[in-house]
């Protein structure tokens, strides 16, 4: 067993409400609550749940855009030139500065790096060209590319500085089904390349399924149920989980009918 | 050419006040203060030439062109210094949030509370008149607009994912601000500069009327006009010019933010 790149220990976030009454503490809303796990080098660990249920909270506190209430996030050893995490975001529009040409917003994770700018941009070709990209493409505006191109780049962009952690926010969500398939591709093949450990938060079972080494559903904030993908998706013990499949499988019936 | 009619009379308008104002820097007909009381209130294009003459025989053209600078420059320094302040207080409370937002907010709301001609009355009572407290009183009071229009366009852009990105690159607060906040809010601050310039050119010509703004003789159109007071009836013209003067400048300054806005926003459309 490797050492593990990630260590998340009975972390929450609480969530401060109005107060109620004149006296006495405000009441809080809990959006994580008590979630551990940890993550080996290059494993992927795919965080399922309805909308609403912390999966994007417990992503930013990782991603440390966001500061636990309670618990600790350990991170092991780190090599020289790397840095912990990088994310791709679910929506493809948002995650670039619409006035900032690709070439600036990709070269923006390398603001404290101390490669020289003539690395820099090679590091910049070679991770458009992982990607499926022309290197010309740099020059351009995100509105001249399709969703399923910026998730291409959103993810050129979060390789750039050598994260040991990628964190994938629903990345296929918001793509047509053709493209996400491509993008879930891309990603699994990156992910051997780079030696990535991957969290994957995501409510399509297909991805996890493609993707995953192990999972983790969550219900209202909480960890419901822990393990291996490939025995969560044959034999889902919680309700919580059964009630999830069911959902997924019925979606197609629901379409047809509909 | 029509979609953006209002932008183009606003820069005609606004440009040929600036130009004037610039041209009475290197060119005037006439000196403006020179009194020649023989040939007192001349009407325009009589006998004496260009726009007449006021009371103490003074060229009214060139006092015309040399109150446009005046009231330029005074307005133009009132919305630098308010633009100034109020986008680094707006942006503060915009990075901050907590106290800092609220104490920006509630001084906001305080400042807003007094009408800028009252507290100009009130600083020129203390400090004495002129256009260093005319810039301060107008500019004191462009400060809260700033700050909230600058606050309210920059949490709008704080939410977007690429602020999340640039945030995991390791950039601070101020360098988030720099890099992507202030580009994507300055054309909304390039509007409301512009209206403020109106509003600025509308109340430095008040508080000259009131004799507490550019300090005499030096032209000045708010003054020009509270002078005419005495002749309305015999030389109703000597309001008519800089009333005139000051309607066309505001009026020019507010279509072209009005323009601006529709030219940089056109998903606002035209109303």
């Amino acid at each position: 067993m490797s050492v593990p790149v990630l260590d998340v220990r009975g972390v929450s976030r609480l969530y401060p409400l109005p107060q109620r009454t004149l006296f006495g503490a405000p009441p809080s809303f809990a959006a994580v609550s008590d979630i551990s796990f940890t993550l080996a080098d290059g494993e992927c660990l795919a965080i399922v749940g309805e909308s609403g249920c912390g999966k994007s909270t417990l992503a930013r506190l990782i991603a440390g855009l966001d500061q636990p209430s309670a618990g600790s996030i350990l991170w092991g050893p780190m090599p020289p030139d790397t840095v912990r995490v990088q994310m791709v975001f679910q929506d493809p529009y948002g995650s670039f500065n619409p006035r900032r040409k690709i070439g600036w917003s990709l070269l923006e994770p390398l603001h404290h790096s101390p490669l020289s700018p003539a690395a820099r941009l090679a590091r910049l070709a070679e991770l458009l060209s992982e990607v499926g990209l022309p290197a010309d493409v740099a020059e351009r505006y995100p509105h001249q590319f399709s969703g399923g191109q910026r998730q291409r780049l959103a993810l050129a962009r979060a390789l750039m500085p050598r994260p040991r952690l990628l964190i994938a926010d629903e990345p296929t969500s918001a793509l047509d089904l053709s493209v996400q398939a491509q993008i879930l591709a891309l990603l699994g093949e990156l992910r051997t390349r780079h030696k990535l450990a991957l969290l994957l938060i995501s409510h399509n079972l297909a991805a996890v399924r493609a993707v995953a080494d192990r999972m983790m559903v969550m219900a209202e904030g909480k960890s419901v149920e822990q393990g291996l993908s490939r025995d969560i998706l044959k034999h889902p013990q919680h309700f919580i989980t059964q009630k999830l499949f069911e959902a997924e499988l019925a979606l197609p019936d629901l379409i047809l009918f509909s | 050419m029509r979609r953006h009619l209002s932008l183009w009379i606003g820069l005609a308008l606004a440009g040929s006040t600036m130009l004037l104002a610039l041209l009475s820097r290197l060119w005037l007909p006439a000196d403006p203060l020179r009194m020649r009381i023989p040939q007192r209130l001349q009407p325009p294009f009589g006998s004496a030439g260009s726009l007449g003459t006021d009371a103490m025989g003074r060229d009214l053209a060139a006092q015309l062109m040399v109150g446009a600078w005046n009231s330029l420059s005074v307005a133009l320094a009132a919305v630098a210094v308010g633009l100034t302040l109020g986008v680094a207080l707006g942006l503060l409370a915009a990075l901050k949030r907590g106290w800092v937002e609220a104490l920006v907010l509630r001084l906001s709301d305080l400042l807003f509370a007094f009408p800028a001609i009252l507290s100009a009355i009130v600083l020129a009572a203390l400090i004495g008149g002129g256009a260093g407290t005319a810039v301060l009183a107008i500019g004191l009071f462009n400060v809260p607009v700033f700050a909230r229009v600058t606050r309210a366009a920059s949490l709008a852009v704080l939410t977007q994912d690429y602020i999340r990105a640039a945030r995991l690159s390791g950039k601070g607060r101020f360098r988030l601000a720099w890099d992507h906040v202030l580009p994507m809010i300055a054309g909304g601050l390039i509007v409301q500069a512009t209206i403020q310039l109106a509003l600025a050119i509308l109340t430095e010509a008040g508080l000259s009327f009131l004799g507490v703004g550019i300090a005499p003789p030096n032209p000045s159109w708010g003054r020009m006009l509270a002078d005419a007071q005495t002749y309305l009836t015999r030389a109703p013209y000597l309001a008519v010019l800089p009333g005139t003067a000051i309607a066309l400048s505001v009026l020019g300054f507010n279509l072209l933010g009005d323009g601006l806005r529709d030219w940089l926003d056109p998903k606002a459309g035209p109303r």
